[in-house]
Formats: structure tokens, sequence, C-alpha cells
């Protein structure tokens, strides 16, 4: 005779709440590292609302852009290329090729995201941009548990979006009047640096970035886009070669 | 296609390829060769992306770099030294802004 259990449901449980809640002070240390990157890219993203403005492309259609592809770069790219009256395959094939160096930041966080729950993994991408990868990746290797680090890139991730999207909206208002006094644009370049540093302990490091940096610019002023993906790879490339494996 | 559409269709892009292995290949276990690969992601990319930051600022004449070169001195000094991001992309404003009125003064000297 068959028993049938009712304890099934229990046996299962999911703890929800714990999976779902974040972590306080892991969201503190995401907003207080986020908080200098914020002030960098404000200006970015006012550039974008100025460059949408400045476009042929209508404003609303513009600076949805910011909430759907949040991402500078392609963003810009996709408007300039529709802004010139480009085709919507070409304007869509620059904005992905301008991106494409996101897909080694997903494959790096591949591993270490791998635990994490399913929900994390569809959602963390979307907020994927350069800094939260350069921010999350100097955290992981901290030893702190899946729960902190999903709190902590979830906080950083969200302060970005509650920034870059509003400010963006504001480019597109104020763009065309702002004024160019302070040369707060340098900040992009200035942050770059400053997630970069910290990363270049050893030979293998300093030479991934150099070797990329170079073979960026080569491909880059040749092949718009992925001059990024092709000179990061071949900097990790080179890293690989020279470490010697593993020992 | 309307712009709206393009638009959206680089956001579902932009999210696939950030998605694309941190959905679809987190569960596999990568060979050891990948991962010592992608353990230089962070100083490759940034490296790469900062180069070609700077690419776009350069119109061609060589003596517009200068205030460029001195602000990135500036952050590198700063990002070594005191290991925040506040600092370093203040040091390097401040350096470039000074470095680029300098230039303009000498300019109109010569």
């Amino acid at each position: 005779m068959a028993i049938i259990s009712f304890d099934v449901p229990q046996t299962q449980h999911i703890d929800w709440t714990g999976r779902l809640a974040l972590r306080g002070d892991a969201v503190r240390t995401g907003l207080r590292d986020i908080a200098p990157i914020l002030a960098g890219i404000f200006p970015g993203a006012v550039a974008v609302g100025a460059a949408v403005a400045d476009s042929q492309v209508s404003n609303f259609v513009g600076w949805l852009g910011a909430p759907v592809i949040f991402a500078g770069s392609a963003h810009i790219a996709a408007i300039s290329v529709l802004g010139v009256g480009g085709s919507a395959l070409a304007a869509l094939g620059t904005a992905l090729a301008v991106n494409s160096r996101t897909a080694v930041y997903s494959a790096a966080l591949s591993r270490p995201f791998s635990a994490q729950p399913l929900w994390f993994r569809l959602l963390a991408p979307y907020f994927l941009i350069d800094q939260l990868f350069a921010l999350a990746t100097g955290r992981m290797t901290e030893g702190r548990d899946e729960a902190w680090l999903r709190s902590y890139y979830l906080a950083a991730g969200i302060a970005v979006w509650l920034l870059w999207v509003p400010a963006v909206a504001l480019g597109v208002g104020i763009g065309p009047v702002l004024p160019r006094g302070v040369p707060i644009d340098f900040a992009l370049p200035a942050l770059v640096v400053g997630l970069l540093v910290p990363a270049l302990r050893g030979r293998p490091n300093l030479s991934a970035a150099v070797v990329a940096a170079a073979v960026s610019v080569a491909i880059g002023s040749t092949v718009p886009g992925v001059g990024f993906l092709i000179g990061g790879l071949a900097g990790m490339g080179v890293a690989m070669a020279m470490d010697g494996g593993p020992r | 296609v309307s712009d709206a559409i393009v638009i959206v269709l680089a956001g579902l892009g932009t999210w696939a390829l950030r998605a694309s292995f941190i959905v679809f290949a987190a569960q596999r276990a990568m060979p050891s060769a990948v991962d010592r690969f992608l353990a230089y992601a962070r100083p490759a990319m940034l490296g790469a992306l900062l180069a070609g930051v700077m690419a776009t600022r350069v119109d061609g004449v060589a003596v517009t770099l200068v205030p460029e070169l001195a602000g990135l001195v500036a952050a590198v000094l700063a990002a070594w030294r005191t290991r925040n991001l506040a600092w370093t992309a203040a040091s390097a404003i401040v350096v470039f802004a000074v470095a680029e009125r300098a230039l303009a003064g000498i300019e109109r000297l010569l």
C-alpha cells in the first residue's frame, strides 16, 4: 500500500526571505564603494542625454536607451548611428560590438556567481557595467558568502541605475545649454585608472593591461567597437602565457 | 524598423551578452586553463577600456595630449598612493584642468 506523505512541502522548503533579503553591511559597503563612481559617471550620463538631444532621434526614444540598454557607450553608439541616418542593423551591430567586452565580464563572473540563485543570475547581468565588474571582482577575493556578494552587487548596481536613468533625462533637457568650464569628463578615464591600478599586482597582471591597451588602440582605430574586446583577450592571453600555469 | 525597436533590440542584445556565461555556463565546470585566462579579465579589460577612452580624446595633434597625460599620471599616482577612487578622480581633474590652462597660456605667449 502506498503511503502518502504530507511532509514533502516542508522538506523542500526554500528559505525565500533568506535568499531575497539584502545584508545591511554588504549594502552599506556597496554604496560606499560605488559613491565616488557615481560622482564620476554623472557627467557621463548628462553627456549621453546631451548627445540624445543633439541627435535626430526623438528625445523619448533616445532616453529610453538609458533604462533599456543601461550601457553608456553602447547607448551612444546606437544613437550616433541612428542619428546620422544609419540602418537599424548598423545601429544594432555597432551597439553590440561596443558592448562585446561585457561577454568577457560574464565569463569571468560565471564561476563566482555559479552558486547564486537563478533570479540573481538573470538580474545581475542587467547591471553589469565596467565599474561594477571591477568592484565586484575586487571584493570576491575576500572570501565573502553568496548572500553578502549578492547584496553588495545589487546595492551598487541599483544605485548606479537610480542615478543614471534620471541623469540621462536631465542631459536631454539641459545638455545643450551646459557650460564648458570644469573638465569633469576627465573623471571617466581617471576612474578607470583608479579601478585598474589595484589590479596590477605582479608582471602577468601588468602585462595583461599593457598588451590589452596597445592592441585595443591598434585595432580600435581600424575596426571601431571591437578593439576593446580583442585588446582585452590579447592581454589575457599574454598574461596567461607569462604566469607559467599551475605549479 | 523604428528607432524604438532598435533601442529595445540593443537592450536585449546587451543583456544577452552580459548574461551569456553567468546564466548559461554557470553550472559547467570550466577547464583550469580557462579559469587562468579569465583571472586576468580585470586588468586586461580595464587596460583596453582606458586606452580606448583615451584614444577618443586625442585629435591627432601631439601637443594637445599634454593635459591628458598629466591628468593620467596624476590619476595613477593618486590611485597607487591612496587606493581611493574619489581622490583619484579629483586629483586627475585638477591636474588636467591646470595643465590645460597652462598650455593655453603658453600658446598665447608664443
